[in-house]
């Protein structure tokens, strides 16, 4: 029999999203419980599955969950023959353990032995929606990663970067128009979110995948040293130049070239460069012959390659030599969808490495990551990953192994913080307030992934206030819903 | 210890009372007034069931089923908001796993006593509800919480339930 709530209450969390028809396996012995537990799912548009014993889990052929709720103490069965047999069915499956309050210490050996969450008996009934609402939503967001990995499997980016979100998506279909031809790519991005990998993606996708490629980073160099690392030099050209050396150019003869950080070349460097480019040949430092050099040209910078020739630092020339098709990379605040496959990836990567057991980061650790503002990206993530795992001391990162200042921007303050970011656009930019209010909402919802109560609190508003305004600025639950997506 | 909460004293236990008002109301406001209904009549049925399993289990000593029916009468108790019923079963369960028979036997009597008491409270509560002009609270209701807290609050802010010793049979 479905009960459904006599007064729906609109200032519940539980009943911030509409009802679902998510399956909910429910596990228990108890009648009484189990009845009272499966009314209040119900109640909040869950379909329920219910078991009274492991036996019942084993034998069923009902519709698969995608959160269970298991019930620790079944009679003489251990909830963990349970969590183990659901698991292995599924491993991806959220599983929610109940517990009787004197058994606090075999909730926590359930969750080291992966459980998503606890709750004590007697079962509140907010607290256990709350919990279920939250475990669908990881779930959900595990299997869309997943289906989307798959997409990206086939792509030019395929076993080269890691996240399959909407940001990751449009950067695969960006390089999949360009590997083919020797169109002049300039990859714009932060620095950490993987200029280099990309560059790489192109000349492994392209027909020059059978040449080399070699990579320069114009930052690293000294500008004196630049032309003849770029172009080579003969043997004497230079006080200490004993050997003629074949510059990048001529090495990735018949490859590709990644100029990294070009924002950073010299002045003198930019002017051969340009020749280069249009005679296609080089000339080593201290040498007079042209050689002819076919080298496609990958250039990458974390600048503003356009206000660089604004300010006449960067030569205009060069710039429509270099810049034909730019790809903008999204830095990792922009596509903290990839972040939990980002912690997989790092996590393996690790394990290869230093054979730690480390299975995975706790729901808070995993919110802390996705809150925090990388502003060094990737690269970023991956030094947390490995600071984390070596703090750690169980098989799951909690908040307390991740660095302060990722705990610490946990908080709701820092999450104020980071809804006053680029709020405002470009420096030139004027957006009139009611654009800026539809903005700070957006952003709010986003960061709080569409929960009206805590983006209401980041706002400083109340949740009413925060319904009124969104439906005075006509956004509409699918608008909140592409925003969180 | 178990020694003086066993017998029929009653203040056994100290300060606690029959039910937890507050948890059935938020039943009942949170799925319906039938549903708390049938949700009462199976806890009494399933509780009846589970007692004649556990009385069986201590007149035979054995102390793994007795403390493991006992165990599961509470989670049942603790669900509904029983809450003395639940607590003289916790008790049950700690005398029958220290193996200390005199006071299993004792506390079992107290708590087949207690849910005696409690189906009565509960069947007047079924009656009344059952009843289309009946209040929405039924006299026992009201014994066992003497003062309900304003819906507004939440829970941690709610006056803990009182015992009512004029309810006890």
């Amino acid at each position: 029999m479905t009960h459904h709530p006599t007064t729906p209450d609109a200032a519940d969390p539980a009943f911030e999203i509409l009802p679902t028809t998510d399956v909910v396996a429910l596990v228990e012995d108890d009648a009484t419980t189990r009845m009272l537990t499966r009314a209040w799912l119900e109640s909040a548009g869950y379909t329920v599955v219910e078991y009274d014993s492991e036996r019942a889990v084993r034998e069923g052929n009902g519709p698969a969950p995608i959160v269970a709720c298991v019930d620790l103490g079944l009679g003489e069965h251990s909830g963990f023959d349970v969590i183990s047999y659901l698991r292995e069915r599924d491993s991806e499956l959220p599983i929610i353990v109940v517990t009787a309050e004197r058994e606090v210490d075999t909730a926590v050996a359930a969750m080291r032995a992966g459980a998503y969450d606890y709750l004590t008996k007697p079962v509140d009934r907010d607290r256990l929606l709350l919990s279920v609402r939250r475990a669908c939503e990881r779930r959900r967001l595990v299997d869309r990663v997943k289906n989307l990995q798959s997409e990206l499997a086939t792509g030019p980016l395929a076993g080269t970067v890691v996240g399959a979100g909407p940001a990751m998506r449009e950067l695969s279909r960006q390089v999949e128009r360009v590997v083919e031809s020797d169109v002049a790519v300039c990859l714009l991005g932060e620095s950490g979110t993987g200029k280099e990998l990309v560059a790489r993606a192109i000349h492994r996708g392209g027909p020059r995948r059978s040449g080399q490629f070699v990579a320069i980073n114009c930052a690293a160099i000294p500008a004196s040293l630049q032309e003849s690392e770029l172009f080579g030099h003969e043997r004497g050209a230079f006080t200490g130049a004993i050997q003629t050396r074949l510059g990048c150019f001529e090495r990735a003869r018949g490859g590709t070239l990644l100029l990294d950080e070009v924002g950073e070349m010299s002045p003198a460097t930019q002017a051969v460069l340009l020749r280069t480019l249009q005679e296609h040949t080089v000339r080593r430092v201290g040498g007079s012959q042209e050689i002819p050099v076919d080298v496609r040209i990958v250039c990458a910078t974390h600048r503003d390659l356009r206000g660089e020739v604004d300010a006449g630092r960067f030569r205009e020339d060069l710039y429509f030599r270099l810049v034909v098709y730019p790809i903008q990379l999204p830095s990792l605040r922009n596509r903290v969808e990839d972040i939990p496959a980002l912690v997989t990836h790092f996590l393996d990567k690790l394990r290869v490495r230093t054979a730690h057991g480390v299975r995975g980061l706790s729901a808070e650790a995993l919110d802390a990551l996705a809150r925090h503002a990388w502003p060094g990206n990737v690269r970023e993530l991956e030094n947390v990953i490995h600071r984390s795992v070596l703090a750690c001391r169980g098989q799951e990162i909690g908040l307390a192994d991740l660095p302060s200042d990722l705990r610490s921007a946990s908080s709701p303050g820092a999450g104020e913080r980071q809804v006053g970011d680029d709020l405002l656009g470009d420096e030139d930019e004027v957006v009139t307030l009611r654009e800026l209010e539809q903005r700070a909402i957006r952003k709010a919802l986003k960061l709080t992934r569409g929960s009206v109560g805590r983006a209401a609190k980041l706002l400083g508003i109340g949740r009413a206030t925060l319904y009124r305004r969104l439906a005075e600025l006509d956004v509409s639950q699918e608008t909140v819903g592409r925003i969180v997506a | 210890m178990s020694a003086s909460w066993g017998g029929n004293s009653k203040s056994f236990p100290p300060g606690v009372p029959t039910l937890n008002q507050h948890r059935l109301d938020m039943i009942e406001r949170d799925v319906s007034r039938e549903f708390l209904i049938e949700l009462v009549a199976l806890f009494v049925s399933d509780v009846a069931l589970r007692m004649e399993r556990l009385s069986d289990a201590v007149k035979l000593r054995e102390t793994a089923k007795a403390a493991a029916f006992a165990h599961a009468l509470q989670g049942a108790a603790a669900s509904l908001g029983v809450l003395r019923l639940r607590a003289v079963a916790q008790r049950l369960e700690e005398a029958v796993e220290n193996d200390d028979w005199g006071a299993s036997d004792a506390t079992l009597a107290r708590l087949v006593s207690e849910f005696a008491h409690v189906r009565t409270v509960l069947k007047t509560f079924g009656e009344k509800s059952a009843d289309a002009g009946a209040p929405r609270k039924s006299e026992s209701q009201r014994a066992a919480a003497p003062s309900s807290p304003p819906a507004s609050a939440s829970p941690s802010e709610r006056p803990t339930e009182r015992p009512s010793d004029s309810e006890r049979p």
